[in-house]
């Protein structure tokens, strides 16, 4: 059943203008950052390592940005179409719904990197750091868009409507962006600090950094980094769990209090 | 030359082989009292205003200006012509600049400037991010000693410049200017334009065809 709700999904994505035009907004917006990388005098002075973690940097927040805003409707959609009952009629469980929308909004970040590694490659050409690139932008972007999606599905087990779930998620996702804008001497102080080591996105930020542009390629190199963002994964699954269990509580017509 | 630099920099009382930084907007000349507080009656002004004139007159006359305000200082400002300056944005070079008293008397004060100039915006250029220091201080160079000075430049920004190293000295008002030298700063290209940009207009582009494609078949399927 993963796999029949995961297709329906994943045809409804494809087979529309309205889904595929994500895609195109991101190959839009990587195709502008590389011209911009290319010829605007201020940013030609950085050095070109400094111009890949900028490109991974962009890379990571459009696909979190599009995962987010396409995974606040995709399960909400069901509830707010009246399908989500017909479904629930079918010999399926709520694991298997919520784990074929979770696929099915991977795949779009698995879309969302296939069109930004033909970026990476030719804006890594000449540095031997296409492979790490890739590597590192595909684990740290995956643990990072499951975390926010398993938060996203649950926020839609919760509110069952799309406008309250994308609000919400969206200002979830700004506010774990906030200590990425900081600078690195405000990232020194106290609170700033502690936030800026727990925050998933920073820590996705600044292992990219220290790969890319410091050469900390090793994967023991980056263990600081990787556990904010294992512990962003399993806090979401944890909330996921919880309000799948609230749904179950409430039931498919059951409003939210 | 380091005997010279040693020298005097001792009688300037700074550490040897080391130059005064000066800030060329601290170097605004200020005569530390106002003419309102003067106080002249009238008839003394005019007098002054007719006298003045006549007395500065006898004395050019007479060669007692020689040593004035618009004479100019025997000082050579000279940047080497096989010196290239050319680089990219983001580079660092040094301006070799040698500046010589050609006269037969020490030249106290002497101060040096650096001054650079957007040819294509025709405008001077604020050396802030560019040079750490926007004037050398010397001090006093003997007759037919040579300093060599070292300026050391960041390329902050591609396109066309001039530069100019301007020096002052005690008995004249009037610089003395090195030649002009032109160059050019080359945009920097980290990323290979061959290569980036055919990904950069072609993807898009590919992606809206795989769009069309997809829609045409769907759209038949449901036809059919």
């Amino acid at each position: 059943m993963i796999r029949h709700i995961w297709r329906k999904d994943l045809q409804s994505e494809l087979y529309t203008w309205k889904g595929t035009v994500w895609l195109l907004i991101a190959a839009l917006l990587f195709s502008f950052t590389s011209y911009l990388l290319l010829t605007d005098k201020e940013l030609s002075l950085l050095d070109q390592t400094e111009l890949l973690w900028l490109l991974a940097k962009i890379i990571i927040a459009t696909a979190m940005l599009i995962v987010t805003i396409d995974a606040s409707s995709i399960a909400t959609a069901e509830f707010e179409k009246g399908t989500a009952e017909s479904l629930f009629l079918a010999p399926m469980t709520l694991s298997d719904f919520i784990l074929g929308k979770l696929l099915a909004s991977l795949t779009l970040w698995v879309l969302v990197f296939v069109v930004a590694t033909p970026y990476i490659i030719v804006a890594s050409s000449g540095t031997h750091l296409a492979g790490f690139f890739l590597g590192y932008v595909a684990l740290f972007g995956t643990l990072g868009v499951l975390g926010l999606l398993c938060v996203t599905l649950a926020l839609s087990l919760l509110y069952r409507s799309s406008r309250n779930t994308l609000t919400t998620s969206l200002v979830v996702l700004l506010f774990l962006t906030i200590p990425a804008l900081f600078g690195s001497s405000l990232k020194n102080s106290g609170a700033v600090a502690g936030f800026s080591r727990i925050n998933p996105i920073d820590s996705i930020f600044s292992a990219l950094d220290n790969v890319l542009v410091d050469y900390q390629v090793r994967l023991s190199a980056n263990l600081r980094f990787l556990s904010p963002v294992v512990g962003f994964v399993v806090v979401g699954i944890l909330f996921l769990l919880v309000a799948a269990r609230v749904f179950r509580r409430r039931g498919i017509a059951g409003e939210m209090r | 030359m380091k005997g010279i630099l040693l020298q005097t920099d001792y009688h300037r009382g700074l550490p040897p082989g080391k130059f005064e930084s000066r800030n060329s907007k601290s170097e605004t000349p200020g005569f530390g009292f106002r003419t309102s507080d003067l106080g002249f009656p009238v008839f003394g002004l005019w007098l002054c205003g007719k006298l003045v004139p006549l007395l500065f007159l006898g004395l050019a006359v007479t060669g007692f200006c020689q040593g004035g305000s618009a004479a100019r200082l025997p000082l050579a400002l000279n940047i080497p012509a096989h010196e290239s300056l050319t680089g990219t944005a983001g580079d660092y070079v040094t301006v070799h600049c040698d500046v010589s008293n050609r006269g037969n008397a020490a030249l106290t004060d002497v101060t040096t400037y650096l001054s650079l100039v957007d040819n294509a915006n025709r405008m001077p250029v604020d050396l802030e991010d560019w040079s750490a220091e926007r004037g050398l201080f010397i001090g006093t160079i003997e007759p037919g000693q040579t300093f060599p000075l070292d300026w050391k430049i960041h390329f902050v920004k591609a396109g066309d410049y001039s530069l100019i190293v301007v020096a002052t000295g005690s008995g004249s008002e009037l610089p003395e200017t090195s030649q002009i030298v032109r160059f050019r700063v080359n945009p920097k290209r980290n990323l290979e334009a061959a290569k980036v940009l055919p990904v950069a207009l072609g993807e898009p582009v590919l992606l809206i065809f795989l769009m069309a494609l997809v829609v045409f078949f769907r759209n038949r399927r449901i036809a059919a």
